[in-house]
């Protein structure tokens, strides 16, 4: 229903009403800018990348052909926003051995990230994640912090959902492997 | 167990939660982006004026060229009684020109015609 109604606000604004424009910034700004916020960390220009996000959406605004939900669509113009930016200073993160993550049980993990209560480990975990690469952050915020289902996740990113559960999976033993590194 | 269950995960993304945006942030945003629209409508309205004047100009130069090649005016004044004869005027020549011309004008309006009917159902697609 949400996603009929956005698609008569689009036509609406195809049509000469640009001021209603404002209803999606107002819905998704802090969303958006949450995810940017995530690969981008410097506050302003995390800013400046919501902001130029939603001016991309509204110049292409046209192309929007319903296939997927406005939001997909939206979320995807931002990870690639931010994607950009990120390829003009490159980061060195660690490296981690596919055996070294192979050791790791699922078990052992889910115990670990089941406990929230332990401060110590949450800094180390905070530590961890400030380590992951652009898109396993991206992808955890999007499951976890926005509370998006794999399917919708394997939409923006252009994957398959079983790759990205596969990927999800790893990210979590990687934050393990971090976390006690 | 499935991984919507990670506590400790959700909790540490939450508490490296980015600052809220700057309290006039749609404000701003608005503003660009009717900096955008009338980019837009200027830059349509510079694009049909270039449009208008190559085919006015492209109208004038055949005239010109059908005037200079293949028509011959010939007038004739006489006073106090003034006397307009096209002599040597060829009424197939003339035709042949007016022909040209409503080809060009229909072909004119069916191209702006089909680029406008395609941009009206691109726009309703969306409803679909």
């Amino acid at each position: 229903m949400e996603n009929q109604d956005e698609i008569i606000y689009i036509k609406r604004i195809l049509d000469g009403e640009t001021n209603l424009f404002s209803y999606f910034p107002e819905r998704y700004s802090r969303s958006i800018h949450s995810l940017i916020a995530r690969i981008i960390p410097l506050k302003e220009d995390a800013e400046e990348l919501t902001q130029d996000t939603f001016l991309k959406a509204f110049r292409k605004l046209d192309t929007f052909k319903g296939e997927c939900s406005f939001s997909t669509w939206l979320f995807r113009i931002a990870y690639n926003t931010a994607i950009s930016a990120t390829r003009k200073r490159r980061i060195i993160l660690p490296a981690i051995d596919d055996a070294m993550l192979e050791r790791v049980s699922d078990e052992l993990v889910d115990t670990v990230f089941e406990d929230d209560e332990d401060e110590i480990r949450l800094q180390k975990l905070e530590a961890a994640i400030n380590k992951l690469t652009v898109e396993e952050k991206t992808l955890i915020t999007l499951f976890y912090t926005d509370n998006k289902p794999v399917a919708e996740i394997a939409d923006l990113l252009e994957q398959t959902t079983d790759n990205v559960k596969v990927r999800l999976f790893r990210v979590r033993k990687k934050l393990y492997v971090l976390m006690n590194n | 167990m499935t991984m919507k269950q990670d506590k400790a995960i959700l909790k540490a993304l939450k508490s490296q939660e980015s600052p809220a945006l700057s309290y006039d942030f749609n404000a701003r945003l608005m503003s660009r982006v009717y900096v955008v629209v009338e980019k837009k409508k200027k830059r349509a309205y510079i694009l049909s004026l270039c449009l208008i004047s190559t085919v006015s100009l492209g109208l004038i130069s055949l005239a010109g060229y059908l005037l200079k090649d293949h028509l011959v005016l010939d007038f004739t004044l006489t006073l106090p009684r003034m006397n307009f004869t096209i002599g040597s005027l060829s009424k197939y020549s003339f035709s042949i020109y007016i022909a040209v011309l409503t080809f060009i004008l229909i072909g004119l309006d069916t191209y702006f015609r089909h680029i406008f009917i395609k941009r009206k159902n691109n726009k309703s697609g969306l409803l679909n």
